[in-house]
């Protein structure tokens, strides 16, 4: 299935997971938290979003462990039935072509703005497809190799990025703590949320797992993480420039990234290693849905992934076409998460709930572990 | 005493369409009983040949007859004559004081002649092919099985230092031109009863021997047979050097990247073959494969291990920044020049600017000429003897660098980029995974040219897409970095000192892990 060869080690699994959730979102993520919540502690939002999102996370390795050597897509039908299984599949994959056409858009959304000002997008997207493409066609593991590669670039120039920021830190920017209670922080939860979208990779790589017993362990190692640098993220962005600056800046993080200015230092502009983890952060998650729409696709219907993967491109692209400005990009993102906590958090409850009790009927088809 | 093959052209005449023809593998001629009856079979095949020779021997005062083919030359005169036709006319010459009766045939293999016999055969098309080996076949008459002794003859050159691959701590000798010889070097090495040869004779036409090398008791067997298996498949004519091989035996063609390695140097191959790779040695090839191969293998010279460790580990993370400055800089250049001079220091763009004043090229063209100019020198070098080789060196190096810069066709910054390039890709012990550094690099500066650093990043991408997809014998190409194995980074980009390193690769998923100690 999927070309899928090898085994996937734990180690790959809690990358595939970092890759997928540090995507697009987080270039944008400070305005939209601090657009709903108001108070300078709208990183704490962050960070409890990413706990609800890990305990969705081990709710979906339960479900998957129930079914060892199975993906999803695979033993969606089982679960709620043939038809149901199959509806449930193909809004999954719709969503999936979403999210890439969404990231295809903000990358050359970004390119446009900060690099080739006067190449066409279309040109943009068509060529970023293609790249993702030919890495896609190999399958899993090449897939998990590809971001085994790229994690150290990223985590090495986003960890330094982050500290070098750090130097204009203003404590006060992020005071008071809970200065309007608790509930704007809680709303915050819900738009913080959809920046953790993309762990959904673990539905497919648990059944191939060399351990699979380690899935919980790689994907709160890989949670862990991605919440550890999108709190850091808000945290810093919010202490560097102030949540009434922030609100006026399309892209918060890149211009987080512009007030970097280290005395004595040769470089000037460290936009140049922001644009370059960013396009690597966006190529993993589009790669990562990508091939979960491709794969998907390969599971549910008679068609085979290679066939697939070439299937899906045009209608990454049309999405990607969809919104006419910079807004309705916005508009999409916000949409795209919303969705998730739908197909993210909502469904593997259900399917969780709905097996536990199918299961304990038939009396052991299902091992829990 | 010599008797050429000239005195049997009558025979020939008679039947001319049998002459030279080929051998049919499928089905086997025999030996007849009679000598004169399997002369003319012989004849068949190798009549029309100068160089062949048949020496007859008349036994017991000439009532046996006996004859020794051989090809002049591949096979050993005086060796023949020494080990073979003195012992044989000593004993069995004269008819006194010999058993009664015609000469057994076992008795002169076993105790009369001090040549050692290789294999005894009746079958006629075996004979030939020994015959053409270098071997000496011996047949006597009334006998219908002939006797094979090896007598190679021909010379082969001294070793001289490994010209591909110098050292500057390793050992002097590399592999030559002969297989039994290579082996011998590699035995040396290895003085264990597991270092298991395996020969194949290849090439429907030229028969080359090929030895696979191995150490049974370390090497994966899953590896071994999958190397046996393609080795076997391999169907072709003609196998002239060992890059053949190469070519029919990895795995994946439709990339830049080479899957196999190869090494004239007996001590890195031994190493090899400790770690629990395969070595193919091919005849006449002083280039022996090695099988599997990951991409780290490329950036490990012999002297990594011969040095201290904390020096090796210098050195290797020279090598590896070399890679990425071959690589990408000359393309970083390109298109930070002629896209984002926003990204650049202020007082690099005025700096850069300046030099390029009046370069009537766009930074990309500058670029292509001078690494075109490059390519074109190093190959003129590569392929002219070795006195004008240097001579070109100097007219391209010096003369065509600083003319063109003077003449303000490309910029002095862009040649010390090109050369600074030109030098890295030298520093990668490989010279095979240097040509595909060269290869990537005209493939990413032309992504620069058209889209920037976006075409830098996308061109990157691809590579990498290309290299997590490639494997060697089932190898990820790109272990211990992905996917990642702790254990064996301790030799990928810093070497760690001798004692650490207890075990063999992982990654290869030897029977033998265990390097030093005992312990678990």
């Amino acid at each position: 299935m999927g070309n899928h060869k090898d085994t996937v080690t734990s180690r790959q699994v809690t990358i595939a997971v970092f890759s997928l959730v540090i995507g697009a979102g987080i270039l944008t993520v400070s305005r939209e938290v601090v657009d709903t919540v108001q108070t300078p502690d709208a990183w704490i939002s962050v960070l409890l979003a990413g706990l609800l999102t890990m305990i969705a996370g081990a709710m979906s390795v339960i479900l998957c462990n129930r079914y060892p050597g199975r993906t999803i897509f695979q033993f969606s039908k089982e679960v709620v039935g043939p038809v149901i299984g199959t509806v449930a599949n193909t809004i999954a994959i719709l969503y999936f072509i979403f999210i890439a056409g969404f990231e295809t858009r903000i990358l050359s959304e970004i390119v446009s703005t900060y690099l080739l000002h006067r190449t066409p997008e279309k040109v943009l997207m068509i060529t970023f497809i293609w790249v993702a493409t030919y890495q896609a066609i190999g399958g899993i593991n090449p897939i998990l190799k590809a971001f085994e590669i790229y994690f150290p670039i990223v985590i090495v120039l986003l960890v330094g990025i982050l500290l070098l920021s750090m130097r204009k830190f203003e404590i006060i920017n992020i005071l008071p703590f809970f200065g309007n209670g608790i509930t704007p922080l809680l709303k915050g939860v819900g738009s913080s949320l959809t920046i953790y979208a993309g762990y959904e990779i673990i539905f497919v790589t648990t059944a191939w797992m060399e351990k699979p017993k380690d899935a919980m362990k790689s994907l709160f190692k890989g949670l862990i993480l991605t919440t550890v640098i999108n709190t850091a993220v808000v945290l810093i962005t919010i202490g560097v420039m102030s949540i009434d600056e922030i609100k006026n800046l399309a892209w918060p993080t890149s211009s987080l990234v512009a007030e970097i200015d280290l005395p004595g230092g040769f470089i000037e502009n460290y936009k140049l290693f922001f644009i370059i983890i960013w396009m690597i952060s966006i190529y993993t998650t589009f790669l990562g849905v990508q091939y979960l729409a491709a794969v998907g696709i390969s599971q549910t219907f008679p068609v085979k992934y290679r066939n697939a993967l070439f299937a899906i491109l045009p209608f990454i692209y049309l999405v990607a076409l969809v919104p006419h400005d910079l807004g309705e990009v916005f508009i999409m993102g916000s949409a795209v998460g919303y969705t998730w906590l739908g197909i993210g958090l909502v469904v593997p409850m259900l399917f969780l709930v709905i097996s536990l009790i199918r299961g304990n009927k038939k009396g052991g088809r299902a091992k829990q572990k | 005493m010599r008797i050429g093959k000239k005195e049997d052209n009558g025979q020939n005449d008679r039947m001319p369409s049998m002459a030279g023809k080929e051998i049919d593998s499928d089905h086997d001629v025999f030996l007849k009983h009679s000598l004169s009856s399997n002369i003319k079979l012989l004849n068949r095949y190798v009549s029309k040949d100068a160089d062949v020779v048949f020496r007859f021997l008349k036994l017991l005062d000439g009532q046996q007859n006996a004859v020794l083919v051989y090809v002049d030359n591949l096979a050993d005169n005086q060796s023949i004559q020494q080990h073979i036709i003195a012992p044989i006319l000593k004993e069995f010459g004269k008819a006194k004081g010999v058993l009664p009766g015609p000469v057994k045939i076992d008795r002169l293999k076993d105790s009369v002649v001090t040549a050692r016999c290789v294999a005894e055969t009746n079958k006629l098309n075996e004979c030939v092919l020994e015959i053409f080996k270098g071997n000496t076949v011996f047949i006597l008459d009334g006998s219908n099985r002939a006797l094979i002794f090896t007598t190679p003859g021909w010379k082969t050159r001294d070793q001289d230092e490994p010209l591909g691959e110098p050292s500057i701590r390793g050992p002097r000798d590399s592999f030559v031109e002969s297989l039994q010889e290579n082996i011998v070097r590699v035995r040396r090495r290895i003085r264990d009863s597991s270092l298991t040869v395996k020969k194949y004779s290849l090439g429907r036409r030229t028969k080359t021997e090929v030895a696979v090398m191995y150490l049974s008791g370390v090497a994966n067997q899953k590896i071994v047979d999958e190397l046996d298996h393609r080795i076997t498949k391999i169907d072709t004519d003609s196998i002239m050097a060992s890059g053949y091989i190469e070519q029919f035996i990895e795995d994946n063609i439709l990339t830049v990247f080479p899957q196999v390695q190869y090494s004239e140097r007996p001590d890195k191959t031994a190493a090899a073959i400790l770690e629990g790779r395969i070595a193919i040695l091919v005849d006449n090839t002083p280039f022996v494969l090695i099988v599997p191969t990951v991409f780290s293998m490329f950036i490990q010279a012999p002297d990594d291990y011969y040095d201290r460790w904390i020096y090796s580990t210098f050195i290797r993370c020279i090598r590896y920044v070399a890679i990425l400055i071959s690589l990408f800089l000359p393309a970083f250049y390109v298109s930070l020049i002629s896209f984002h001079q926003g990204l650049i220091p202020t007082r690099l763009v005025i700096f850069a600017a300046a030099t390029r004043e009046g370069i009537p090229f766009p930074a990309l063209i500058e670029a292509l000429i001078m690494e075109v100019t490059l390519e074109i020198l190093r190959e003129a070098g590569v392929r002219l003897p070795k006195s004008i080789g240097q001579a070109v060196g100097i007219v391209g190096g010096l003369v065509i660098g600083e003319a063109a810069t003077n003449a303000g066709i490309v910029s002095p910054v862009m040649v010390i980029i090109v050369a600074l390039t030109a030098v890295s890709s030298f520093s990668i012990p490989q010279y095979s995974i240097g040509i595909s550094m060269r290869i990537l690099r005209f493939f990413i500066i032309f992504a620069a040219g058209v889209f920037g650093l976006y075409g830098v990043v996308m061109a990157f991408l691809m590579v990498t897409a290309n290299l997590t997809k490639l494997r060697s014998f089932g190898l990820d190409y790109m272990s211990p970095l992905a996917p990642f194995r702790m254990g064996d980074m301790k030799d990928f980009l810093i070497r760690l000192p001798m004692p650490a390193m207890k075990r063999r690769p992982r990654t290869l998923k030897n029977r033998d892990e265990k390097r030093q100690g005992d312990e678990d």
